[in-house]
């Protein structure tokens, strides 16, 4: 009983420390807050109920179940997470400039174009800070397949953003 | 242009900035640690579900369409390691399920009068003014169907984490969990 208690404690502890970084993960796949709880709240469930083999690597776990969640839902809807936007008002207009505001906001929609499964690599890669291993990990592909998706990715985006610099020089 | 770290110093940036500050605030579930606590909490839930009444009505009205996904209705704040019943209004079914030790249940999202269902979906007759097939699990244990209405053409989709194939059937079929 002692022991169940402390695993408790633990589980408890480690919902505490990296719900709020898996609820940003899950609103970034999904699209907004209250399918991203829906999602946390079902890794949550199911890192419990698996607790003696999680509790190695708990969050990786969580993350695990949420991006698959987040996979599923995508087949299921049959269309990009991304659509749903990302709010302007989550940003902290008083801290950054309109321009930088723009900037940012044109990246996000381009990010939003990608095929989700290139989405979901940047979002682990550079919001989660996941290694290319821990990535392919979490996404259950290969490290080549991070690697290439990464790449396409990053050319895709690079195209939108030049094509959309090249005419706004125009327009001037 | 850009080069690949000046791009992912802005992706970096971007994602950061972009998410509001978000925090879980739904339940925490009790764990389990060994096989004998699992076992323990499954002969628990088998209690359970025992109680659990196996009413199947057609719902009042049908669920409402353009939700997005919506957590069991009828639900009561529930202690871990304890059980109630609830009950979850999909496709104009009234479905009820006993949940434990902070199970969040199954969980229903609505996909909308354009979703198609996906090939190699499989279908399966539960004698009910609906049609159901089961999807491909998004994860292992976490099966899945979806559902639409004879008379309507809006498809819902049922998830339910930790349940076997079986036990979401009989939800489906009885109204209640079976053992």
């Amino acid at each position: 009983m002692i022991t169940e208690r402390r695993e408790q404690r633990a589980f408890e502890a480690f919902v505490a420390d990296a719900s709020g970084r898996l609820m940003r993960t899950a609103y970034l796949l999904c699209g907004d807050s209250g399918h991203a709880e829906d999602l946390v709240q079902t890794a949550l469930f199911r890192t419990a109920r698996r607790w003696h083999r999680a509790r190695q690597q708990p969050e990786a776990y969580a993350r695990r179940v949420v991006v698959n969640l987040a996979k599923d839902r995508w087949r299921t809807l049959g269309r990009r997470p991304g659509e749903a936007a990302v709010a302007l008002d989550t940003f902290d207009t008083a801290a950054t400039g309109r321009e930088d505001l723009l900037e940012r906001e044109r990246l996000l929609a381009a990010i939003r174009r990608l095929p989700a499964g290139q989405q979901a690599v940047l979002v682990l890669r550079f919001l989660d800070d996941l290694s290319v291993a821990e990535t392919a990990a979490t996404l259950g592909c290969s490290e080549g397949n991070v690697k290439s998706q990464t790449s396409r990715a990053l050319d895709r985006i690079r195209d939108v953003l030049d094509q959309e610099k090249e005419n706004a020089d125009a327009d001037r | 242009m850009l080069t690949d770290e000046e791009l992912t110093s802005r992706l970096t940036t971007a994602f950061q900035e972009s998410v509001p500050e978000l925090t879980y605030t739904g339940r925490v579930p009790r764990v389990r640690r060994s096989a004998t606590l699992a076992t323990t909490s499954v002969l628990a839930a088998a209690t359970a579900l025992a109680l659990a009444p196996h009413a199947l009505q057609r719902g009042p009205e049908p669920a409402p369409q353009g939700v997005p996904s919506v957590r069991p209705s009828g639900q009561s704040p529930t202690r871990a390691g304890h059980t109630v019943t609830r009950t979850l209004d999909v496709a104009g079914l009234r479905l009820t399920y006993a949940s434990v030790d902070g199970s969040p249940g199954p969980l229903y999202f609505v996909l909308g009068p354009d979703t198609g269902v996906p090939a190699g979906a499989e279908q399966v007759d539960v004698g009910l003014p609906v049609d159901v097939w089961f999807v491909d699990d998004p994860a292992p244990g976490d099966p899945q169907v979806l559902i639409r209405t004879h008379d309507a053409s809006t498809l819902y989709g049922l998830l339910a984490p930790g349940w076997t194939h079986q036990q979401l059937l009989d939800l489906l079929e009885h109204g209640s969990q079976q053992q």
